[in-house]
């Protein structure tokens, strides 16, 4: 399988924070003959792959699962669904599109017609507790038959292939970290090592840290999508990171400081093997490094992200070449932190 | 064909303002049978359904075949690209839109892209037109240039989905619908009785000003013009008081500038073969937002009635109706006509 329909694969899957089993049991589908997986308490897919050499440093490496989505909350008279958004979503990617409830039935978000709003209205992003779904409904009764509160539903979003080598889905945050994993899990390996694929990473509590406690590594590397700002507009100081650059390190953003050593070590060995590899460039964003660092007694963490643009919407958009120059620079530290 | 397929076929379709071509050329070929079919100089579809002597009465039924959309005006430095909207985009639902370039050489994807979330000062705002930009994915402006020519025409991508209780939702159902419910009328009436002669016209720049249908209608030269065209339906945000539900027939009325005497049998009409329908009063100044304004007024003066089909999210790529409303519209003009224009 490519790179390619590999992530496309993923990202066809429903899995908002919480409800990742569709994700889960995908990816233990395609990896169970090569390593042994177990799935603990809180859903987290731990996968320990046996390589030719057991490293003195444990190491674990790990991507979430879950994406952003949207919960019932309440049907009106007429049909219409209410609804939260499970993670950081900007209400103003929402409005409009069309997602996909748990029970497969897809519903649009409505809005009053441009011709109907005033200038404030045109100006000032609707709320999501303003929004609306729409299944096309009888009523309330109807409507019930179809959605229960408390259910989930996803953007519905086509995968696209499109541009200079970039591809266009929902959920790209963070399968195409499972993406990286599944490939080296999929390959021979070196040096042991543990794969995980945690849930919850988008909403309330993560689960990484849980799967980091049982499988206590000296070293985690948390991989991950994060926003390139190299768009329209922005001056190049403030474009954080660039897409076609590779995957960046981070030195800090607002979860943590990541192990310093890690850091640098992490820029010199792909810079000696020749794998394009940027820095961060702000201190913003965060990710399940933050939970894994303080579990147990302390783990050194490190954050492997690629540049993904329109994240956490319907639409985000990464380049290819990045996803897989993260998963050979992972393959290498791998290889090059284990003694 | 059955409702459903010609409404997939011709919301599909492109045909933004101004560059109608392709779902004329999908529109052509889906009336073929129905008559003679000719394009107009400012490009909208004519279609003699019948012919009949000159002295007898002569109805055009009108709909509109452009949609809104958007073009291209500049590619920055890095290959993005500006854009300016055809008709009326609503910037409030534009955020990572995903849209299609249609351009000679094929069809390009883009997202509609926006200022990342952390670099965004104080109060979040909707984009305004000129923060708005697409992202086609290219690295360079003299990438994005040699496959997007300035001028190049965008539309939304949004297919069509089928929702509970025989809803659809699609990109361009404004004014695709109102076509499929005169094609299939003029299908009726095709093997109804009648002695007048039928014009099916679907115009052009509907969403521009109206250029299409007024030019085409003074072409045509009828006595009597039905215009049929979308109108806002009740939903969360729009009050049942002011606004027609979907899935109960077209809405019709009889007041500003439509002519009042076909207003009331397009009513008795309904009553007679029990199809439902709703009653919009326009009221205000009698001049139509629909192609009835450029319509009434040709020549020596048309007898103009406008019929609407409720439609909800106006002017976005999910614009929900009901399949039954187009039956019933269509189902509605095919009997006025062979009653009272005969």
């Amino acid at each position: 399988m490519t790179t390619v329909e590999l992530v496309k694969n993923l990202c066809e899957l429903d899995g908002v924070s919480g409800a990742e089993d569709q994700v889960r049991d995908y990816i233990e589908s395609l990896v169970k003959d090569h390593c042994q997986c177990s799935v603990d308490a809180r859903g987290n897919l731990i996968c320990f792959k046996k390589g030719k050499k057991t490293p003195a440093k444990k190491i674990m490496l790990s991507a979430h699962m879950d994406e952003v989505g949207f919960v019932v909350t309440g049907v009106d008279d007429d049909g219409f669904l209410r609804f939260s958004t499970v993670g950081g979503i900007d209400s103003r990617v929402v409005i409009g599109k069309r997602v996909r409830l748990e029970s497969g039935i897809p519903a649009i978000v409505g809005t009053k017609p441009i011709h109907m709003q005033s200038k404030e209205e045109q100006d000032t992003p609707l709320k999501i507790s303003d929004m609306y779904l729409d299944i096309g409904a009888k009523n309330k009764e109807d409507a019930l038959k179809a959605a229960e509160l408390g259910d989930h539903a996803c953007f519905f979003s086509n995968f696209v292939e499109f541009g200079n080598s970039r591809i266009k889905a929902k959920a790209l945050d963070d399968r195409a970290g499972c993406a990286c994993l599944i490939q080296l899990l999929l390959q021979d390996a070196e040096y042991d090592f543990t794969a995980c694929f945690t849930v919850c990473e988008e909403c309330g509590k993560s689960g990484a840290d849980n799967a980091a406690f049982s499988v206590q590594p000296d070293i985690a590397i948390v991989v991950e999508c994060t926003t390139a700002a190299d768009v329209h507009g922005v001056s190049e100081l403030d474009q954080v990171v660039n897409q076609g650059q590779g995957p960046c390190l981070s030195f800090m953003d607002n979860g943590c400081i990541y192990d310093r050593a890690l850091f640098r070590k992490g820029l010199a060995i792909a810079k000696e093997n020749n794998i394009p590899c940027q820095v961060k460039r702000a201190v913003c964003g965060g990710n399940d490094s933050s939970v894994i660092q303080v579990t147990g007694a302390g783990i050194k963490v490190m954050a492997v992200s690629m540049p993904g643009r329109y994240i956490h919407s319907a639409s985000s958009v990464l380049k290819v070449s990045d996803i897989d120059a993260t998963t050979q620079l992972l393959g290498c530290l791998v290889k090059e932190l284990a003694d | 064909m059955e409702t459903l397929e010609l409404l997939n076929a011709l919301t599909q379709a492109t045909g933004v303002s101004g560059e109608e071509e392709h779902v004329l050329s999908v529109a052509s070929e889906l009336v073929k049978d129905l008559g003679e079919t000719s394009i107009s100089t400012l490009k909208s579809l004519i279609c003699k359904v019948k012919v009949a002597d000159p002295s007898k009465p002569h109805i055009m039924l009108n709909a509109h075949i452009d949609e809104i959309g958007m073009i291209v005006t500049g590619i920055d430095k890095n290959g993005f690209a500006k854009i300016a909207r055809v008709g009326g985009i609503d910037r409030r639902m534009i955020m990572s839109s995903p849209v299609i370039a249609h351009t000679e050489e094929g069809d390009f994807y883009g997202v509609v892209g926006s200022v990342p979330p952390h670099l965004q000062k104080g109060e979040k705002k909707n984009p305004t037109l000129d923060e708005i930009y697409i992202d086609f994915g290219f690295d360079s402006k003299e990438e994005t240039e040699k496959h997007i020519p300035l001028g190049t025409i965008l539309t939304f991508e949004g297919e069509m989905v089928q929702l509970k209780n025989g809803l659809a939702a699609s990109k361009a159902m404004d004014d695709r619908c109102c076509c499929v419910s005169l094609i299939q009328a003029c299908r009726l009436l095709k093997n109804m009785d009648t002695d007048c002669s039928i014009t099916l016209m679907l115009s052009s720049m509907e969403e521009v000003g109206g250029q299409g249908a007024q030019t085409a209608a003074f072409g045509i030269d009828p006595t009597h013009a039905i215009v049929m065209d979308v109108t806002f339906a009740s939903a969360p945000d729009m009050s049942k008081e002011k606004f027609a539900p979907i899935g109960n027939g077209p809405t019709l009325s009889g007041s500003g500038a439509q002519d009042s005497l076909m207003a009331k049998q397009l009513i008795a009409t309904a009553k007679k073969h029990n199809i439902p329908y709703s009653l919009e009063p326009t009221g205000g100044n009698g001049v139509s937002g629909t192609d009835a304004a450029g319509v009434v007024n040709r020549r020596s003066g048309i007898r103009t009635a406008v019929i609407g089909l409720p439609l909800r999210n106006m002017h976005t790529p999910v614009e929900v109706l009901s399949i039954a409303d187009l039956d019933y519209a269509a189902k509605l003009i095919a009997e006025f006509v062979a009653e009272y224009i005969r």
